[in-house]
């Protein structure tokens, strides 16, 4: 009875925290579709996850993300000449 | 000062690909880290630090074994302060230089007009500095946990305290 009651609380607190998002989210459809600004301007959401879909489907996504990300933690995790990371407890030189 | 004011002599003496690119990352990087290491490493307690010279710790011994260790939770903080920056800073070169990565399929898409894929690539970008963030999150709070000097994030086990 008390883990039920834990594991909607816990299902409540997550939807609690996603709302925000989900509100914003939303309110771009909406607000996209109103008619207000050209899709141009503002492209519905639906618009751009179909785009962004196109874009992991076809392999560049992936890609694109992989050398994004790359560059940024070699740049955290750099150490001349020696493949140490500063994660590891090493020290940050 | 902000140091992407480096961006064109870097472009210079780097070239326009990866290495300049990590160039601007380690140096917009790697001051947050050492500034967090310095002030971990000044604040750990001197009790410590006498108590393992009385043991007869060696320098190299007293830094890996106490100085370290207890400074590790400011230095992951450290950390935790300079990965959006890296985030932030890798977006804004590969804009600047173009080619692959998400700035530079962004700015691609705007050259072309394209306001999906720009729309597309600001949602990109931020779903991944979300989860780089919320994963150096776990990372630091397991680092934190395990950490021999973890007292000073609240863990009450580590052998800091059972020295005492």
């Amino acid at each position: 009875m008390a883990r039920v009651t834990d594991t909607g609380r816990r299902l409540a607190w997550g939807a609690a925290r996603l709302a925000p998002i989900i509100v914003l989210l939303a309110a771009w459809e909406m607000f996209a579709r109103s008619g207000a600004v050209t899709p141009f301007m503002l492209p519905a959401l639906s618009a751009v996850a179909e785009r962004i879909y196109e874009d992991a489907a076809g392999g560049d996504l992936f890609l694109n993300i992989s050398v994004t990300l790359y560059r940024a933690l070699r740049g955290v995790c750099h150490r001349s000449r020696r493949r140490r990371c500063a994660r590891r407890g090493h020290g940050p030189q | 000062m902000p140091k992407i004011a480096f961006l064109p002599v870097i472009i210079l003496w780097r070239g326009l690909y990866d290495v300049s690119k990590i160039t601007m990352v380690v140096l917009d990087a790697i001051f947050p880290v050492v500034t967090a290491t310095v002030a971990g490493i000044a604040s750990v307690e001197k009790e410590l630090v006498w108590t393992a010279r009385n043991m007869g710790a060696k320098n190299r011994e007293l830094l890996w074994q106490i100085l370290l260790p207890a400074a590790l939770p400011q230095i992951l903080t450290g950390l935790q302060v300079a990965l959006p920056i890296a985030l932030i800073v890798v977006v804004v070169t590969e804009m600047q230089m173009g080619g692959y990565g998400l700035g530079g399929a962004m700015m691609q898409a705007s050259r072309f007009a394209n306001s999906r894929g720009v729309f597309a690539g600001i949602v990109e970008i931020a779903v991944i500095g979300y989860a780089l963030v919320a994963a150096m999150a776990w990372l630091a709070a397991a680092a934190a946990g395990v950490a021999p000097g973890g007292a000073g994030d609240g863990c009450v086990n580590g052998n800091a305290t059972t020295l005492y």
